[in-house]
């Protein structure tokens, strides 16, 4: 059975590359009180009143200017884009052995994640309030795809020891 | 669901990343069928009984609760 809607497997090394690059970026910036590891801004047209700027502007990366511009920081746009793409990338790139066990895998950590990522959400929903709940609703931008990808590489890795030959490695590629 | 493909490959004496090569997937998923831990497609079942030249009910066999 040919497994359909696949990346090819030579893309797969890419996106972990940029999963961990954009990992790293991320990570860094929330460590640091939303601050990027490096600097990249853009000066943009703002044709709206000033103090609609300022209520967006609780959001960090945000400034209005008073001729009618507004500064963007584009690094946390960037680095969570590209960890959404590369987590895409690695959860749904061929492995180097492709085939329908393994496509039904796939579709069960698919399941698995989104039943993972509601009974978070749920748990969100009835402890956390407020502002706080923003964080929340951030994290639940990477939360689905990351739980499947952890979950998929997990099986395949289980998968890997189980079959022991040298063999199974490869499967877990 | 029971089968027989270790007995039938035994016959046949080839292992089971030949039959895999045989029939295009990947050795674990011989492995994982033959352990009865995976129910192949109708397809796959179809391809691993003409490599035996046999049915497909010659090599599976439905238990109870299938």
């Amino acid at each position: 059975m040919k497994t359909k809607n696949l990346l090819p497997n030579r893309w797969k090394p890419f996106g972990w590359a940029l999963l961990s690059a954009a990992s790293i970026l991320l990570v860094s910036a929330l460590l640091n009180e939303g601050q990027p590891l490096f600097d990249w801004t853009a000066t943009i047209p703002w044709p709206f009143e000033a103090k609609e700027a300022g209520l967006l502007s609780v959001f960090q990366g945000f400034e209005y200017s008073k001729d009618g511009t507004i500064t963007l920081q584009l690094m946390d746009e960037l680095s969570s884009l590209c960890v959404i793409a590369g987590l895409l990338i690695v959860g749904f790139s061929r492995i180097k052995n492709e085939d329908e066990r393994t496509a039904q895998m796939r579709l069960e950590s698919l399941q698995w994640a989104i039943y993972g990522n509601t009974l978070i959400l749920i748990l969100c929903v009835i402890f956390i309030y407020g502002l706080d709940f923003l964080d929340v609703m951030i994290f639940n931008m990477f939360t689905p795809l990351l739980i499947f990808v952890l979950r998929f590489h997990w099986l395949l890795y289980k998968e890997s020891k189980v079959a022991g030959a040298p063999e199974g490695k490869i499967m877990a590629l | 669901m029971k089968n027989r493909i270790r007995i039938e490959r035994a016959i046949l004496n080839i292992t089971q990343a030949e039959l895999a090569e045989r029939v295009q997937v990947s050795r674990q998923t011989i492995n994982a069928i033959e352990a009865e831990k995976y129910s192949p497609s109708l397809t796959l079942g179809l391809k691993i009984a003409r490599v035996f030249s046999k049915t497909a009910d010659e090599i599976f066999e439905l238990e109870e609760g299938d």
